[in-house]
């Protein structure tokens, strides 16, 4: 990638890179500094990075940048304070069911936001940011056939997080 | 584990992952559909995926804050202009050093070349030569300030210094006539 393509790939990757790391790292501050370091990153790699690879690359370097991060945590045993409230995932204007006292899209969110780091990557990746299993092998840096048995356990996880608040509700 | 219709619910809950998911599945469409409809805990899983994605898709992007663009600009895109324009001072303040070394020995070496009759003539037109070689080489520079690529930069830079290289070439030649002398 050239120097002067930086500008184009910073303002078509930046919306999904934050996104993604937000939804990593659940802290808005946190999230900020991994997606600049990301970016940072990426400017001094510029002619090893493909132009049409930026936005994977720059994925993988947050994914990569998230998990460092949240291993520090657990090392530190730091308990995140300002974790981020359910509303900073969903847009009011295009929610017609969704209100934040708990109701499916709140539970789901929740449910997704207490995976494992591990089962939470695959899930946004693929439901959030809708990539194909090829692309989340890119970022992942795992064959297509891990990525897909990680995505399938971790639906599972998903599902046994979300059924008791299911039958709760449908009982209400 | 439900055998129905011959197919293992592993096989069939992967199966349904992948056709959700847009990819190639193992099993073909009519026989999971007719697990589907035989296996309650098969399509249970399958009502979850799509509940999971409908709302998962329904979350917005979460932009950075116009700070943090800011921040990620300035410590890259905006920080190339200062080394060019850094790059083009300091070829201003070289050429300024080699034009005042021109100003200084070019009487003198059209002195050690003529004869002292002729000194006074010979420094005269050798300071229209060290005029004439300025104006180029600051002409060429002024264009070097303005212009944003290293390129263009290069090449005005390495025009100017071929002329001022040609002009003393000239200037030390007695044979040639200096235009506007």
């Amino acid at each position: 990638m050239r120097r002067d393509e930086f500008r184009k790939a910073f303002f078509d990757a930046s919306d999904r890179v934050h996104t993604y790391a937000v939804w990593m790292i659940r802290n808005r501050e946190d999230a900020r500094d991994i997606a600049q370091e990301a970016f940072l990153r990426l400017w001094q790699r510029c002619e090893t990075v493909a132009t049409q690879s930026a936005r994977a690359w720059l994925l993988r370097t947050v994914h990569r940048l998230c998990v460092d991060r949240i291993r520090q945590r657990t090392r530190r045993q730091e308990v995140s304070l300002s974790m981020l409230p359910i509303d900073s995932f969903v847009d009011a204007d295009a929610t017609t069911d969704w209100s934040p006292d708990g109701d499916l899209r709140g539970d789901v969110i929740r449910a997704v936001v207490a995976l494992s780091p591990e089962d939470r990557a695959v899930v946004v990746l693929r439901e959030v940011m809708g990539m194909s299993y090829g692309d989340m092998g890119e970022v992942l840096a795992q064959p297509v056939s891990t990525v897909k048995v990680r995505l399938h356990r971790a639906r599972k996880r998903l599902r046994c997080r979300l059924e008791p608040l299911c039958e709760k509700r449908s009982v209400r | 584990m439900n055998r129905s219709i011959n197919i293992d619910c592993d096989d069939a809950l992967a199966a349904i992952d992948a056709r959700y998911d847009g990819e190639a599945t193992r099993l073909g469409d009519d026989d999971l559909d007719r697990h589907l409809h035989t296996c309650s805990e098969c399509s249970d899983y399958a009502a979850h995926l799509v509940t999971v994605r409908r709302e998962l898709q329904a979350t917005r992007m979460i932009p950075m804050s116009q700070e943090a663009i800011d921040t990620v600009l300035a410590l890259t895109v905006d920080q190339t202009v200062a080394p060019h324009v850094a790059q083009a001072r300091g070829l201003r303040r070289l050429a300024t050093a080699a034009v005042v070394a021109l100003a200084v020995l070019g009487p003198w070496m059209v002195l050690r070349q003529s004869n002292d009759s002729a000194a006074v003539e010979d420094v005269e037109r050798a300071s229209m030569e060290v005029r004439y070689v300025m104006q180029l080489t600051f002409g060429a520079l002024q264009r070097v300030e303005d212009v944003a690529t290293e390129e263009i930069m290069e090449s005005h830079v390495s025009s100017a210094l071929t002329r001022v290289v040609d002009t003393w070439t000239e200037f030390t030649n007695p044979f040639v006539r200096k235009p506007g002398l």
